[in-house]
C-alpha cells in the first residue's frame, strides 16, 4: 500500500464536516467535484496538506423550490443543474449555462459550488449568479448560517470573501415568474469552449416587449460586468437592430476600457488582432443573446 | 483510507490513498489499462469512465470518490464472452482506427443510450462533443451509435 | 483467384478492433513488468543559453531514483532523428543532452525511478542554472548578419535552386506575387510519444518495443549510437495510437534505450501531452512566396517559390523537407518555367519536423492559394483555370523526369465539380451576400497529388515472407507499421483474396527486427502500393510452390491442376482435390520439403494520387467564427482496399486541413519562446460538433501496377483542405487573408480594418 499523499476526508454528516474543518489549515482545501482541483494538482499551483471532500454530504447535494426560490445545493452538477424542471423553466439562464460548460464529462461532475468558489473570470455560473440575484447559503463551523448576494460574496473582487471555518452550502435564486432569463457564450468551438465573453440577461416580457432588463458581459474583467444601460437601451422594445448596434457600442467602449486599465496583455494574446478581438465580438455576442432570449 | 464501491458490476473493498488519480488507481494498482491518458486535464476524453452510469473524466477524479458508487470501465463491457452492443457496432462500422479514442468513446456512447435509447444526431455529437478522435472525422463513430440505437429499440420493440 | 473479390473493397473492420474495442490491447505506453523503471524527463526554461550548473544531488537521494542524467554523465555523440536508413547522410546534431540549450522545452535532465511520482518529484528536485544568451525566436533573427549561432555550422541551411526553364526572362502578360504564412501545429495524436526498452542481462541483447514507423531505422541509430551490433538490437513495433508524421523520427528511443543499457534494466519513458508538444515536434511554421506568370488565355508560363522554413532549434529533417516541397512542384500543372528556393532557419524554438504528406500540404497551401488568388482578381473560374493547365495522366512530372502515372489530376476536378454543384453553389452565395448581413458565403476549390510510393527519390525496396503452416493456415512477416489505419487488415485482405482463405486463417503481426526482412519504413503513403504488391506476389509465388507439391501428390501435370477456396484439384477429375494441410503434410513428411517463399518488391513505378477538396463556407462577420458549411473531398485512390477506413481518412484530413486554415495554432510566446498552448485547454481543435458535414467521393479506376489496383490514401487526405477554406473564407469576404489560421481575431481585424499584418 502507498504512503497516502495528503489526508483525504469525507465526512458524511455536519459533525464529521465540523471535525474536518477543525482541522484544516491554509494548505487544506475542499474537493467539489474535482474538475478543476485536479487541474490546479497537475499544474503544481498549490500546495496541499488536506483534502477533505463534500461528496457525502447529503444537505450539499439536490435541487428544490423552497418557499418563492430555488435552492441548489453547492454540490449539484452543471448537469444535475441544466435539466432539473424549475431550473429550466424560472431560471433559464442557468439553465442554459450549465448546459454548455465543457463537455459532458465535465458537466457530470463539475459543481455550482466549485465553479463558484474557483471564481475563474471566464467561469460560467458566476454572471448569471449575479443576474439572478443569487444568494449564497455559507455554513460556518460552528453550526451557524449566513447567506452573502453576489456582490457581497464577491467583494474582494476576485476571490469569495469567506472565512477559513466557512464552506459553501448551497446557492439561492429566487424565483419570480413574470420575469425571464438567457445566457450565451463565444467561444472558439461552438462546445467544449472557453467563453471569450459571455453574457447574460433578464427581464420582464409584456405585450412582447422587454421591461426592466437586467443585464451581465462576463469574462471581460476579473468579476463579471454589470451594464445598467442596457435597461434604457432595450427597455419597452424587442430589441431592434439600431439598440442591439447601440448597445454593443457601449460594450465595445466598455470592454476597451478595461483592456485599457490592465497592466499586462492577456499572456495568450501575443497579436494585436487578438488583443482587439473581444471589443468586436461583443456584437455578435449581443445578436445571440437577444435571439436566443426571444426564442420560447 | 477504506473504499467500498463497485467495479465492472462487482463489489469491492479496497485500501487506498484516496487523493490518489482514480486513472492511475486503474491502469497502475488495477492493471486496468483500458482507460487510457491522452492529457491528464479533462480536455480529449480518452479517460472516459462511467461513474454511477454518467460519463466523467477518471483523469479528474480522486479515488476517494468512489466511495458508495459503481464505476464502470471499458473492461466491464464485456460479458460472458459478449461483447456490448456498441462496441459490436463500433467494430462493425468501421469505427475503430488507432483505438485509442476508442475506449472513452465507447463508454461516452453507452452513457448515452442508458441516458436516452433515442437520441437525435444533435444529442449524439453533444455526447462525444468532449471525446477527440483525430483519426477520423467522427462520422463512422456516429454511425455506430445510431446503429446501436435503432437495433437496441427495435429489439426492445419486438 | 476469384472473379468477384470478396475481401478487397469490402468493410470489414480493422485489425485488432475487438482489442480495441474492449480496452484489451496493448499500446507501450500499458506495459508493465515487475522491476520496469520509468523515466521522467526536466526542460529548460530558458530559449537559448548554456547551462552553468546542475544539482542532482537531492534528486538523486531520494529513495527509488535509480539514476539522473544530464550533459555531465551522457556521451557526447551526437545522432540525427530523421536518419531512416543506415546509408542516409543526416545533420546530427542532436545528443542525449546538451550543455547549450537552444529551445524553452529542451530536455536538460531525466530521472530513472521505480514509479512515476518518485521520478516526477526527483525531476522537481533538480536544481539547474542557467547562463542566458540572446535567443533567436524569429526566422528574421536567426538569419540576420552576425546573428548568434545555434549551431557551429550556422542557422541557416539553404537549400541549392530547383527547376527548369527561366523564369525571370519568360515572358506572360500577368504577373502575379502571393505572401502566405503556416502557423505551427501539434499532431495530436491521441496517444502521446513511448518507448519501452529492455537490457536482457541472460543473451546480451537489447529489446525495443515503440510506436514508430521504422524499426530498422531506429536500430540503426541506436546501434551506431550506442556501439551495439544491430543483431543485438531487437526493436519491435507495438500498437500506435496515431502518429501523422510525430512517430516518424526517432525522437525517444535513443534515451530510453541508453538508460536500459546504462542500467541493464527494463525501462519505459511516457510522455505527457505538453512534453509531446513542447519536446517532440511540432508541424513547421513558414513563410512562402509565389509568383507567376499567366497569359491572358490562362495558361501558366511560368512559377517562382520561395520558402523560408522554421527548422526550429535543430535542423533534423528540414533541410530535406525544404527540398521535398520544391520537389512536389512539377507534379499537378504543366508549368514550362520554375524555380524553387528557400532556406531552412533554425531558431530558439521548439523543433518542427515531419507532419502527414511531408511537403505536399505545403505545397498546395502555397501554390493553391496563389491559382486562387489569381483567379479572384482576374475574374477566372478557379475550376476551369486548373482544367486548363493540369497534367495528363501519364505525362512527366517536370522535376524529376518521371511519369506521373495514371494520376487522374483532370478527372478529380470535373467529378468533383458536378458532385458538388459548384456553379449552382457558387452563385448561391453571390446571391446571399447581396443582402450584405450579418453572414458572408463563399466557396473554394483546391488540388493536390502525393505519392503511392519513393520512387525513384530512393530504391523502393520491401520484402515479404510467407510460409504455410502444418494445418494448412499461412503466415507472413512484412515490415508493416500501421498507425491504426488499417493497413495490417489490407495486407490481410489482399493475403486472403490471393489464398482464397478466410481471414482468420492470415497470421500477419506488425514490424520486428527479428521476424521481418528489411523494410524502408511507413514513409510517403507507401505501404499499400508497395508492401501490398510485396505481399501479394509473395502469396502468388506461395501458392506456385505448393500447386507444383499437389501436382507430385496428385501425380498429375501441375499445368492441369486449379485452384479454389484453398484446395487444388486437377481440372478433369475436380473430385481428386487436395487441401493446403494435406499439400504441408505431404511436403513435410514425405518430400522432405517446406513450403515457404520470399518476394522482394522493387517498386519502379509511383503512381500520383490526385485529390481535390470543394468547400462552402459561411462567416459570420459578428464574431469572426466561420463555418463550413458543406465540403467534398475527392481521391484518386485506385481500389479502396478498406472502405470504411479510408473514408475514416478523410474525415481525418478535413479535421487537420481545418485546424491548417483556421483553428489550430501552437503559440509560442514572443518575449521568451516559451509555449504558450502546451495542452489542450486552449488548441480547441475540432470535435464532433463542429465538425462539418462532408463528402466523399473515390475515383476507382485500378493503377495497373497497384494491388488489386490501389494506391495511396492517408497522407493525400490532408493535402487540398486548407487551400480550399482559405479560398471559400476569402470570396465570401472579399478579403485576401493568406496567414493561417484565419482564426476569428483575424478575420475580424481583416472586417475591420486591421492591425496585424496579412
Amino acid at each position: 500500500m502507498r504512503e497516502p499523499r495528503w489526508e483525504y476526508l469525507q465526512p458524511a454528516d455536519r459533525e464529521e464536516l465540523f471535525a474536518a474543518m477543525a482541522q484544516m489549515t491554509e494548505d487544506s482545501v475542499f474537493l467539489a467535484g474535482g474538475t478543476d482541483l485536479l487541474c490546479e494538482i497537475r499544474e503544481a499551483k498549490i500546495k496541499i496538506d488536506r483534502i477533505v471532500s463534500l461528496g457525502l454530504l447529503k444537505e450539499f447535494s439536490g435541487i428544490r423550490l423552497e418557499g418563492d426560490g430555488i435552492r441548489i445545493g453547492s454540490m449539484a452538477t452543471h448537469g444535475e443543474i441544466a435539466a432539473d424542471p424549475s431550473v429550466r423553466r424560472y431560471l433559464r439562464a442557468l439553465a442554459e449555462a450549465c448546459a454548455h460548460v465543457g463537455s459532458k464529462q465535465i458537466r457530470n461532475k463539475g459543481t455550482i459550488g466549485g465553479n463558484l468558489m474557483n471564481a475563474s473570470p471566464a467561469g460560467d455560473m458566476i454572471p448569471c449568479f449575479f443576474l439572478l440575484h443569487g444568494k449564497a447559503e455559507i455554513l460556518s463551523s460552528d453550526g451557524t448560517t449566513r447567506f452573502a448576494e453576489a456582490g457581497e460574496f464577491y467583494r474582494g473582487g476576485g476571490a469569495p470573501a469567506m472565512e477559513r471555518n466557512e464552506v459553501l452550502a448551497a446557492v439561492h435564486f429566487p424565483v419570480v415568474p413574470e420575469r425571464d432569463s438567457f445566457f450565451v457564450k463565444l467561444g472558439s468551438r461552438t462546445e467544449v469552449t472557453i467563453a471569450q465573453i459571455s453574457a447574460c440577461m433578464s427581464a420582464k416580457k409584456k405585450d412582447g416587449m422587454f421591461e426592466d432588463v437586467e443585464f451581465y458581459l462576463g469574462s471581460v474583467d476579473r468579476t463579471p460586468l454589470p451594464v445598467p444601460e442596457a435597461a434604457a437601451i432595450l427597455g419597452g422594445s424587442l430589441g431592434t437592430v439600431e439598440e442591439r448596434n447601440r448597445l454593443s457600442e457601449l460594450l465595445s467602449k466598455r470592454i476597451q476600457e478595461i483592456q485599457a486599465k490592465r497592466k499586462r496583455p492577456p499572456r495568450l494574446k501575443i497579436r494585436e488582432s487578438e488583443r482587439h478581438y473581444k471589443e468586436r465580438a461583443v456584437k455578435g455576442v449581443v445578436y445571440d443573446l437577444l435571439d436566443g432570449f426571444d426564442r420560447p | 483510507m477504506r473504499i467500498e464501491y463497485w467495479l465492472n458490476g462487482e463489489h469491492r473493498v479496497d485500501e487506498v490513498d484516496g487523493s490518489r488519480r482514480l486513472l492511475d488507481y486503474l491502469r497502475e494498482d488495477l492493471g486496468l489499462t483500458g482507460t487510457k491518458e491522452g492529457c491528464g486535464e479533462g480536455e480529449c476524453g480518452a479517460c472516459t469512465v462511467l461513474l454511477d452510469n454518467k460519463a466523467v473524466h477518471a483523469c479528474l477524479t480522486m479515488v476517494g470518490q468512489l466511495q458508495g458508487r459503481s464505476l464502470t470501465t471499458i473492461e466491464g463491457l464485456e460479458k460472458n464472452g459478449e461483447l456490448d452492443r456498441l462496441q459490436q457496432t463500433f467494430i462493425r462500422n468501421g469505427a475503430i482506427q488507432c483505438g485509442f479514442c476508442s475506449p472513452g468513446m465507447i463508454l461516452s456512447a453507452k452513457a448515452l443510450l442508458m441516458e436516452n435509447p433515442n437520441p437525435s444526431d444533435e444529442e449524439i455529437r453533444m455526447a462525444i462533443a468532449g471525446n477527440i478522435c483525430r483519426c477520423s472525422g467522427y462520422r463512422e463513430i456516429r454511425a455506430a451509435i445510431r446503429e446501436a440505437a435503432d437495433s437496441a429499440r427495435e429489439e426492445a420493440e419486438e | 483467384m476469384r472473379e468477384e473479390l470478396k475481401f478487397v473493397g469490402a468493410s470489414l473492420s480493422n485489425d485488432q478492433a475487438y482489442g480495441k474495442a474492449t480496452g484489451a490491447i496493448t499500446y507501450c505506453s500499458d506495459m508493465t513488468a515487475p522491476g520496469m523503471l520509468v523515466i521522467r524527463l526536466k526542460l529548460s526554461t530558458i530559449a537559448h543559453g548554456w547551462i552553468d550548473e546542475i544539482d542532482i544531488e537531492e534528486a538523486l537521494a531520494l529513495p527509488g531514483v535509480r539514476a539522473v542524467y544530464y550533459w555531465g554523465n551522457t556521451p557526447d555523440r551526437k545522432y540525427d532523428r530523421g536518419r531512416v536508413a543506415s546509408y542516409e547522410e543526416a545533420p546530427n546534431q542532436e545528443r542525449l543532452f546538451d550543455r547549450h540549450v537552444r529551445f524553452y522545452g529542451e530536455r536538460v535532465a531525466a530521472v530513472v525511478a521505480e514509479s512515476e511520482e518518485i521520478a516526477a518529484e526527483a525531476c522537481r528536485r533538480i536544481r539547474v542554472s542557467y547562463r542566458e544568451i540572446p535567443a533567436m525566436l524569429t526566422m528574421e533573427e536567426a538569419s540576420r548578419e552576425g546573428a548568434e549561432k545555434i549551431h557551429e555550422e550556422g542557422n541557416v541551411y539553404e537549400a541549392p535552386e530547383a527547376g527548369w526553364g527561366d523564369f525571370e526572362n519568360c515572358q506572360a502578360e500577368y504577373c502575379q506575387k502571393t505572401q502566405v504564412a503556416l502557423g505551427r501545429m501539434t499532431h495530436l495524436s491521441m496517444e502521446t510519444h513511448s518507448c519501452r526498452a529492455l537490457w536482457d542481462k541472460s543473451s546480451g541483447k537489447l529489446t525495443v518495443w515503440t510506436g514508430c514507423q521504422t524499426v530498422f531505422g531506429i536500430r540503426s541509430t541506436l546501434g551506431d549510437f550506442l556501439g551495439l551490433p544491430y543483431s543485438k538490437i531487437h526493436v519491435i513495433k507495438t500498437a500506435m495510437g496515431g502518429s501523422f508524421g510525430c512517430k516518424q523520427e526517432t525522437l525517444v528511443e535513443p534515451l530510453t534505450a541508453w538508460a536500459a543499457c546504462d542500467l541493464k534494466a527494463d525501462v519505459r519513458l511516457v510522455y505527457t501531452r505538453e512534453e509531446q508538444i513542447i519536446h517532440t515536434m511540432l508541424k513547421h511554421n513558414l513563410e512562402g512566396v509565389i509568383e507567376s506568370k499567366i497569359h491572358p488565355d490562362g495558361k501558366i508560363e511560368g512559377v517562382r517559390v520561395s520558402v523560408m522554413l522554421d527548422a526550429g532549434a535543430y535542423q533534423t529533417i528540414s533541410p530535406s523537407y525544404l527540398r521535398t516541397i520544391g520537389g512536389k512542384l512539377g507534379k499537378v500543372y504543366r508549368i514550362p518555367n520554375i524555380t524553387y528556393g528557400g532556406k531552412s532557419i533554425c531558431t530558439n524554438t521548439a523543433v518542427n519536423g515531419s507532419f502527414r504528406s511531408w511537403g505536399s500540404s505545403e505545397e498546395a497551401a502555397l501554390l493553391e492559394t496563389h491559382w486562387n488568388q489569381v483567379c479572384a482578381d482576374r475574374g477566372w473560374d478557379p475550376v476551369e483555370f486548373r482544367l486548363k493547365n493540369v497534367l495528363n495522366p501519364y505525362e512527366q512530372d517536370g522535376m524529376h523526369g518521371v511519369t506521373i502515372g495514371n494520376a487522374r489530376l483532370r478527372d478529380v476536378l470535373t467529378a468533383g465539380r458536378e458532385r458538388f454543384r459548384w456553379e449552382e453553389r457558387k452563385q448561391a452565395c453571390l446571391e446571399k451576400n447581396k443582402a450584405q448581413g450579418r453572414y458572408r458565403y463563399g466557396v473554394g476549390v483546391a488540388m493536390g497529388s502525393h505519392t503511392s510510393s519513393f520512387y525513384p527519390y530512393i530504391a523502393d525496396v520491401a520484402t515479404a515472407t510467407a510460409r504455410l503452416q502444418e494445418d494448412g493456415s499461412l503466415t507472413l512477416h512484412i515490415a508493416i507499421h500501421d498507425h491504426g489505419c488499417g493497413t495490417v487488415m489490407a495486407m490481410k485482405k489482399i493475403a486472403a483474396e490471393v489464398m482464397e482463405l478466410d481471414l482468420e486463417q492470415i497470421q500477419l503481426a506488425e514490424a520486428d527486427t527479428e521476424h521481418c526482412m528489411y523494410d524502408y519504413g511507413c514513409y510517403g503513403s507507401r505501404t499499400t502500393y508497395v508492401l501490398g504488391n510485396a505481399v501479394k506476389k509473395c502469396c502468388e509465388k506461395l501458392k506456385e510452390k505448393a500447386k507444383h507439391v499437389a501436382a507430385y501428390q496428385l501425380q498429375c501435370s501441375a499445368s492441369v491442376l486449379r485452384y479454389q477456396d484453398g484446395r487444388f484439384y486437377p481440372e478433369p477429375e475436380p473430385e481428386r482435390s487436395v487441401s493446403l494441410r494435406e499439400i504441408s503434410d505431404y511436403a513435410l513428411g514425405t518430400l522432405g520439403e517446406d513450403i515457404y517463399t520470399a518476394y522482394t518488391h522493387n517498386s519502379v513505378e509511383n503512381p500520383g494520387v490526385a485529390c481535390a477538396h470543394f468547400a462552402e463556407v459561411s462567416v459570420d462577420t459578428f464574431t469572426g467564427s466561420v463555418k463550413v458549411e458543406h465540403c467534398l473531398s475527392v481521391h484518386d485512390i485506385g481500389r479502396a482496399i478498406n472502405p470504411d477506413l479510408c473514408r475514416g481518412q478523410v474525415g481525418s484530413g478535413i479535421q487537420q486541413g481545418i485546424g491548417i486554415a483556421l483553428s489550430e495554432e501552437i503559440k509560442l510566446d514572443p518575449k521568451t519562446g516559451e509555449v504558450l498552448v502546451s495542452n489542450l485547454k486552449n488548441y480547441e481543435v475540432t470535435n464532433a460538433c463542429d465538425m462539418p458535414d462532408y463528402d466523399v467521393l473515390f475515383l476507382e479506376e485500378p493503377d495497373h501496377e497497384g494491388p488489386f489496383g490501389a494506391k495511396s490514401i492517408g497522407e493525400v487526405v490532408l493535402v487540398p483542405v486548407a487551400p480550399a477554406l482559405v479560398a471559400a473564407v476569402n470570396q465570401a469576404l472579399g478579403t485576401r487573408l493568406y496567414r493561417m489560421p484565419l482564426t476569428p481575431a483575424v478575420i475580424l481585424d481583416a472586417i475591420e480594418g486591421g492591425h496585424d499584418e496579412n
